[in-house]
């Protein structure tokens, strides 16, 4: 039984579009439309002149590649180290796109070289300077799928990622399919894939909303101007992004509900009171009817409904929080009703209820408790996010500041672009929606003091679309003769924000041949059980042996308790007296002591690199720098230097010299600190 | 041509990487052609049996019914305590091939779908 509102709100006309506004002449969209994109395949002059401007910007690109020396990267990343010239090339390539996204024709194979180009030039650069997997926790993922693919197996008890194992699972059928001996070398170029493969949803779920045919193709390259936070690389969170924008694309672009209807919020007594007060005109504006669906047919139908609870049953199995961020964005469509399928947040729920009881109960058991802990304590989620990152070199944090600007001017530009599109008649209340739902998750948790980055990813897309809209918030818009230039300029602002915020700590989210020379020679000479031992977590280890080595912090190794939440391993548990550039021989002797104890007879092997110090100075973690400790440590003469190079040093503990606490002939007291 | 070129793609890919894989063939092609096939061969399979006729929207649903299909297949091989790659890629191979020739034996019966594809891409 309907009430008297929502009759009276089905008995409202279903709106033809929302892209056609009220008070904007929509006498023929259609052939607008037609227009705008008339013989985009055939006007070979603009082709021809497009792609020489594209294929010029890729000479000077690849020309500036051998120029580029990652050893010249700072504390503000790889912008000092970019060559003029590679900036020429970027700014040729922002030129031909804003020149072809505003051409009175839209010609797509343009606009699509210059896409590319841009996710070659710009998420690509790394793969090709450096020749190296970027990022620790990439080679720690590597090092899961190696353990899945010795043991076929997982083990829940052992950490966090085995209770949520389908993306290794699927990384180690990836393996062993391509031959591989692990996918380190592919992992180097995921973020070019992965962007690639976001763009396909993105544009499915622009098209959805408007018929704009210049939106999608701006919003991919404002996505690709403005993805900074780099949670594009070899990562559950990378993979599930892909399959979350595609659940929502598949929602929008056949499941939506096309006429006026009431809320699901409005069968809340109280709320449909308050509703029923508002004006009536106002009540069609905040609840328009969607642009219809694409037609399907019942088989259709179903299929899809199929694969979206499908995709969803991987996206539950393979990362903690998509789940949630997929489950909020279906939710929050369907209590706007903007999405038919209103069973599909109850089936979600469900999956991740049986996912937690069933198959994450390990990890549940061990840190249930500090996970409901967290949940409601917003200032702690900003507070980790936003004011613990404000600490380190002066390099640093002023790349911090910088992406706490860019993502309020992207989120400004983004809000501006929506008032713009509201005041021309435009109600795009399912992607508003669609911005908003991520920051739902804040209150969860501050999920490592990442929650905003996780949210700023989540939106993105829908944050690009609202963008591009601000600076063609029509479809007669863009048309004037400073329309290049002004989107040139916000283009190449955006580059350059893009560029120090993506790469601003690069010094040290890269790792050189060397290190990984050294790290390699660790496992093969380390026997199988022994104690690595790193002064920071920045390292490229773990790619084997995930399971067979004991790796350890020297945070960790140092404390007698259970890792404190202090910032310096060594002042923590030593004091004031560790010096700030140097480390007296006797801290180093009680290093080694304490060290030799905690290993209790196993081989323990210290692995110091070249990044594990640029992240101690960037992030301000110790006060002794870790090549500086390594040098000490070995003049104790308690370890004995096993490998070395300019990047990378491993010692090894002398064990044989400790025997029942106490060092032969030596005593650690009988030198003070100086 | 196109709907029979397809099916005929997704088979060819299907019966290469089956190849390189069954018989253990080191070459530096391998990669590529195993990164090809678990990424769009069997979700373009079964992606066209649906007649979307939307180029981008059926591309985009080919690598996320592949990727869906890789990741259940393998994770259910894993958990049922049968982890082998080679039986899940037997698996995948055979619904690649499977919807293909549904497609071919369809392309049969029905016209072109390349023109209206054609259109919607330019939509």
């Amino acid at each position: 039984m309907l009430s008297v509102e929502e009759e009276e709100l089905e008995s409202l006309p279903a709106a033809p579009s929302q892209d056609v506004p009220g008070d904007v002449d929509n006498s023929a969209p259609e052939q607008r439309v037609e227009a705008l994109v008339r013989a985009p395949w055939m006007d070979h002059r603009r082709t021809l002149g497009g792609a020489a401007i594209g294929f010029c910007a890729a000479g000077l690109w690849l020309r500036s590649l051998p120029d580029i020396d990652p050893g010249n990267f700072d504390d503000i990343g790889l912008v000092p180290a970019l060559p003029f010239v590679a900036y020429l090339a970027l700014i040729l390539l922002t030129i031909g796109f804003s020149a072809a996204i505003t051409d009175r024709v839209l010609n797509r194979a343009l606009l699509l070289i210059y896409l590319s180009l841009l996710m070659f030039m710009v998420y690509g650069v790394t793969a090709v300077i450096e020749g190296t997997t970027r990022f620790n926790a990439a080679w720690r993922h590597t090092g899961i799928i190696d353990y899945i693919m010795r043991n076929g197996s997982v083990d829940p008890n052992f950490d966090a990622y085995f209770n949520w194992p389908v993306f290794f699972i699927l990384g180690a059928l990836f393996t062993e399919v391509t031959g591989l001996s692990n996918l380190l070398g592919f992992a180097a170029w995921v973020s070019v894939l992965l962007n690639a493969m976001y763009l396909l949803p993105l544009v499915v779920i622009v098209r959805s909303s408007t018929s704009d045919p210049r939106l999608p193709w701006l919003a991919a390259w404002i996505f690709l101007l403005t993805n900074w936070v780099g949670q594009d690389y070899f990562s559950p969170q990378g993979f599930n992004f892909f399959l979350e924008l595609c659940l929502v694309a598949i929602l929008l672009r056949w499941f939506r509900i096309a006429k006026h209807g009431s809320h699901l919020l409005l069968r809340i007594v109280p709320l449909r009171h308050v509703w029923a007060r508002v004006p009536r005109f106002i009540r069609t504006w905040l609840a328009p009817a969607d642009v219809p669906s694409a037609t399907i047919n019942r088989w259709q139908r179903n299929a899809l409904l199929v694969s979206v609870v499908a995709i969803f049953v991987v996206i539950n199995g393979s990362h903690q929080l998509t789940p949630f961020a997929a489950f909020f964005a279906v939710s929050v469509l369907v209590a706007f009703n903007r999405c038919s399928v209103r069973w599909l947040p109850i089936i979600m729920l469900l999956l991740i209820a049986l996912w937690l009881q069933f198959m994450a109960t390990a990890y549940l058991a061990s840190q249930g408790q500090a996970l409901v802990a967290d949940v409601g304590d917003v200032a702690n989620s900003l507070d980790q996010t936003a004011t613990k990152r404000l600490s380190g070199s002066p390099g640093h944090l002023f790349i911090v500041r910088i992406n706490l600007a860019f993502t309020l001017v992207v989120w400004g530009a983004a809000f501006l672009g929506g008032i713009r599109r509201a005041i021309a008649g435009y109600r795009d209340v399912t992607l508003a929606l669609l911005a908003v739902a991520p920051f739902l998750l804040v209150p969860l948790q501050s999920y490592g003091g990442e929650m905003l980055l996780r949210v700023y990813f989540f939106a993105l897309p829908f944050m690009a679309f609202f963008v591009a809209a601000l600076l063609l918030p029509t479809e007669d818009a863009g048309r004037s003769r400073w329309m290049p230039i002004i989107m040139c300029a916000i283009s190449l602002g955006l580059l350059g924000g893009l560029l120090l915020t993506r790469y601003g700590n690069e010094k040290m989210n890269y790792y050189t041949h060397e290190e990984i020379a050294a790290a390699n020679y660790l496992y093969t000479v380390a026997p199988t059980g022994s104690w690595v031992v790193t002064a920071n977590w920045n390292v490229p280890l773990r790619h084997q042996g995930y399971d067979t080595y004991r790796y350890a912090v020297l945070r960790d190794m140092l404390s007698e308790t259970a890792p404190s939440s202090g910032i310096d391993p060594l002042a923590e548990v030593f004091g004031d007296d560790v010096l700030r550039r140097t480390i007296a021989p006797a801290i180093a002797n009680l290093i080694a002591e304490r060290l030799a104890t905690r290993a209790d007879g196993t081989q323990l092997y210290l692995y110091i690199s070249r990044s594990q110090t640029v992240a101690n100075r960037l992030l301000g973690l110790s006060s002794v720098p870790p090549d500086v400790l390594a040098k000490a440590l070995a003049a104790t003469g308690r370890f004995r230097v096993t490998y070395s190079n300019q990047d990378g040093t491993v010692l090894e503990l002398a064990n044989q010299a400790f025997r029942g606490g106490l060092w032969c002939g030596w005593s650690p007291w009988a030198c003070p600190p100086s | 041509m196109v709907t029979v070129g397809l099916p005929a793609v997704i088979v060819v890919s299907a019966c290469l990487v089956g190849l390189l894989f069954y018989a253990d063939i080191d070459t530096p092609l391998r990669p590529f052609v195993g990164l090809w096939f678990l990424l769009v061969c069997p979700g373009l399979a079964l992606v066209r049996l649906l007649h979307l006729d939307d180029l981008v929207s059926e591309v985009m649903l080919a690598v996320a019914f592949s990727l869906t299909l890789d990741a259940l297949v393998a994770s259910t091989m894993l958990y049922a305590g049968v982890w082998s790659p080679g039986g899940a890629l037997a698996v995948l191979i055979s619904v690649s091939i499977g919807g293909a020739t549904l497609q071919a034996l369809r392309a049969a019966s029905r016209p072109s779908v390349w023109p209206r594809l054609q259109k919607s891409a330019r939509r």
